[in-house]
């Protein structure tokens, strides 16, 4: 039997390969395998055309579907019929204030208009303008006209009119001819005929549930160019616009995402009859971002279609934060029940933005009020809380065979960082994320054949800037279990900061931890008081060490305290066992558990004293006469380090921020809620390698 | 008891691409056996490299040759693309003798080609004159 032909492959040399196959069950022509024969030439050209409309016929498949499309027309309208319209550039934003040296002969108010401009001090080579949207208004106070926190957007302010015609546009669309058009900041208003006084507002339609016949809005949508256009109404859905009228476009045209961080602006022309101005940044520009793509719409859209533009579930506010708010490179969210302690009514809310640490004040009041209050669910407040930033440092020791290798020690070093820097920047930097010891272990090894063995050594650092003024106590939560000190370098802090000590001499002082060891119980923290006890129960203690004694204290029936009489000695692991008297028939459900010595440890300062004879140096304690020096104390179950009035004079840094380093008791560290575990690489000591050659 | 006899010597038949049609059957024409293998040679020297698509390798540089200056250095590189080119592409020939002279008055080259045609045994011998067109 003849073979069938073969349709199953698409590239060129599997086709002419399945008709050379058929070829053969013929006898007219044989010479279908020469290169240079006349049929050879024929089946080029078979093969050619189908292959070009296999390929044809898989481009348009796949631009059938939103997850692989590829070209942006087609992703475009994909989301369109999900209801998304991409979003556009969006312009940085800045606050400024100005004053104005007023002639006392002129008005006592003065207007800065809408459109009126500053330029940026040069900022990788380009100044930016920035421009007002508002207009604002001053009345004269002591010869001065002062502006505060006035609003000015990077862009160029752009009108566009374009008269409508029913004939030539029957459809109302109107395209805005810019691809760099902030859509947020476009502005739309139609006047009757060209020459009427008279105008109406019209603004986009965010859904179609409160449009009636006459309202006066418009369907923003992405063009097959990358612009956007506008369209009107017909009369049934919202009001159309009568024949002749004029559409008057006013838009942002921006540098989106380039003129962040632009800062140092000027006046670039007169407000009314005053040149003499004082322009004052409050805050650098920001929020800038570029317009949406492809990738960013493909995954957008159908969570866009999931949250109905609605705030309601955590998902929902992180994915309405990030479409509106693009400048931030991580959102977290999560209900006041999840909180510690929790906070019922308010949902909270942590971002880090893609350009430093910290949001800034005017950044989460835009971020509450305009994005998160008009969709949120009435009764829920939105509450916006900073990172809580922990540090990580790495030190690491490299054993390498140099015989192994043509890369140098420093090569080697230089090596290893990158590639941990590049895995702090995938696993870390982000919310509710994991660092996993292990895998930056196996990383490492990896990097070069010769790299034999490593050794890491992780800290984690928290930052906080003390009251030079004041005594304050400072609390740092690190959410996770601390390593309990046994040896000095388990801890330490840096820089170094002044205090006076008791003989009144200023010393350059750091922190330190007093190492506990184990030993025995140091208290018993009830759980359940239970109910119905009528004798006292007995407290045994089950552990791995000896000694330890306790007995119960009840009152009205229920368990009120378990006071330890004997620590007893050896203790690593504890548990409370209540056993009812023998005629104590309704006592239950009491729990209680033991808290063993070590749980907490001691911080103390110390500085070195430079002996004035001898010139050696030795280390003392600061205060040591009262509370033995003790500071703060360390619960390393629950991560938190607390220092109690601490007043230092200065900190050696140029931001006034002391950081404490220690190490974690647990391998793998788990960033929750405004917890996020961070690589700071501008910081010199967060990767430390040493690398050592082995023979 | 009838014998089956089977020829394993296999003919060559090939498109005439010049789509002359045949005189009575009104069909396309067949180049059979020497001729579809003339007609292979032809084609293989009248494509250039880089011409068929997906193939750049396919065909030769004889085009390219005819535009550089005609001396004994062309002459030999000429022959030495023919016989490359047959070599690489064409299985059915083994190249006896191939002569090549300038003709400076018609700006050409002459040149004579003598092969056998593998599964026949035959020697063929076909003169032709390569001259550049544009």
């Amino acid at each position: 039997m003849a073979d069938r032909l073969n349709v199953t492959e698409l590239d060129f040399d599997s086709i002419k390969t399945n008709l050379k196959n058929f070829l053969k069950q013929q006898s007219e022509f044989q010479d279908y395998d020469f290169d240079g024969s006349g049929l050879s030439v024929l089946l080029d050209v078979l093969s050619y055309n189908t292959h070009y409309n296999a390929y044809y016929l898989n481009a348009i498949a796949n631009e059938s579907f939103l997850e692989s499309a590829s070209l942006r027309e087609s992703v475009v309208s994909h989301a369109k019929r999900l209801g998304y319209t991409p979003r556009s550039s969006r312009a940085a934003r800045a606050r400024v204030n100005i004053t104005v040296i007023a002639n006392d002969n002129l008005p006592e108010t003065l207007v800065i208009p809408k459109g009126y401009e500053f330029l940026s001090s040069s900022f990788d080579g380009v100044a930016y303008k920035f421009v007002t949207l508002d207009a604002y208004t001053a009345t004269k106070v002591n010869s001065q006209f002062v502006f505060n926190n006035v609003d000015i957007y990077e862009g160029e302010l752009i009108q566009y009119s374009v008269q409508n015609s029913y004939s030539s546009n029957p459809n109302q669309i109107f395209e805005v001819p810019d691809v760099n058009v902030d859509t947020s900041k476009l502005s739309v208003l139609v006047r009757d005929t060209p020459s009427s006084s008279n105008y109406e507002v019209y603004t986009v339609a965010v859904n179609a549930l409160n449009i009636s016949s006459s309202s006066k809005v418009f369907y923003l949508n992405e063009t097959k160019e990358s612009t956007y256009n506008i369209q009107f109404g017909d009369n049934v859905l919202s009001k159309k616009i009568p024949d002749g009228s004029v559409v008057i476009m006013t838009y942002l045209s921006t540098s989106g995402s380039s003129a962040n961080k632009a800062n140092n602006f000027v006046s670039t022309s007169p407000i009314g009859a005053y040149s003499s101005l004082i322009v004052n940044s409050v805050s650098a520009a920001s929020g800038g971002s570029d317009k949406e793509t492809v990738d960013e719409i493909k995954r957008a859209a159908p969570l866009s279609l999931l949250s109905q533009n609605r705030a309601v579930t955590k998902n929902d506010y992180i994915r309405l934060i990030q479409q509106n708010y693009p400048a931030l490179e991580a959102v977290n969210v999560w209900g006041g029940e999840d909180n510690e302690p929790p906070i019922y009514g308010k949902v909270f809310v942590s971002a880090k933005p893609k350009l430093g640490f910290e949001l800034t004040d005017t950044e989460k009041d835009f971020i509450k009020q305009n994005i998160l209050k008009p969709i949120s669910i009435l009764t829920v407040t939105p509450e916006i809380i900073n990172v809580d930033y922990n540090y990580l440092k790495i030190q690491t020791n490299v054993f390498y065979d140099k015989a192994k290798t043509i890369l140098s020690e420093s090569e080697i070093k230089q090596g290893i960082k990158t590639n941990i820097v590049n895995f702090c920047n995938q696993n870390l930097n982000q919310f509710n994320s994991y660092f996993k010891y292990s895998n930056l272990e196996t990383l490492i090894d990896s990097f070069n054949s010769s790299i034999i063995s490593n050794e890491v050594e992780l800290f984690v650092g928290k930052k906080f800037r003390p009251d030079l003024t004041t005594s304050n106590s400072y609390v740092l939560d690190f959410g996770f279990e601390l390593n309990r000190g046994s040896t000095n370098d388990n801890f330490y802090s840096s820089p170094s900061f002044i205090m006076v000590d008791e003989d009144g001499v200023q010393r350059e002082c750091f922190f330190e931890e007093i190492p506990s060891s184990f030993t025995g119980l140091e208290s018993v923290i009830i759980n359940n008081p239970g109910y119905g006890y009528t004798r006292t129960p007995t407290v045994n203690i089950i552990g791995d060490g000896t000694g330890a004694k306790a007995y119960a204290d009840i009152t009205n029936g229920k368990l009120e305290s378990i006071i330890v009489t004997d620590p007893g000695i050896g203790y690593t692991t504890a548990a409370i066992q209540i056993i009812n008297h023998p005629d104590d028939t309704t006592g239950n459900l009491a729990k209680a558990t033991a808290v063993l010595q070590g749980r907490y440890g001691k911080i103390r300062i110390f500085y070195f004293k430079t002996d004035s004879i001898s010139g050696q140096s030795t280390k003392a304690i600061l205060r040591s006469r009262e509370n033995e020096g003790v500071i703060g104390q360390i619960d390393y179950f629950l991560g938190k380090i607390t220092i109690n009035d601490f007043n230092p004079i200065a900190v050696s840094n140029d931001f006034g921020d002391l950081m404490i380093n220690i190490k974690p008791k647990i391998n793998i560290i788990q960033s929750k809620r405004n917890k996020m575990l961070v690589l700071d690489s501008d910081d010199p000591s967060s990767i430390t390698v040493n690398t050592i050659q082995i023979e | 008891m009838a014998t089956i006899t089977t020829n394993t010597v296999r003919k060559y038949k090939d498109l005439d691409l010049n789509f002359i049609s045949h005189p009575v059957r009104k069909d396309v024409n067949k180049l059979l056996d020497e001729d579809a293998v003339i007609g292979s040679i032809r084609n293989l020297l009248q494509t250039s490299h880089y011409e068929r698509l997906f193939q750049p390798s396919l065909g030769s540089n004889v085009k390219r040759i005819l535009f550089e200056n005609m001396d004994p250095i062309s002459e030999s590189a000429l022959k030495r693309e023919i016989i490359q080119t047959l070599t690489n592409f064409e299985p059915r020939v083994s190249v006896n003798s191939i002569t090549i002279k300038s003709n400076y008055e018609n700006n050409s080259y002459d040149l004579s080609l003598n092969f056998t045609v593998l599964n026949t045994s035959e020697q063929v011998s076909i003169q032709f004159s390569l001259k550049r067109d544009r």
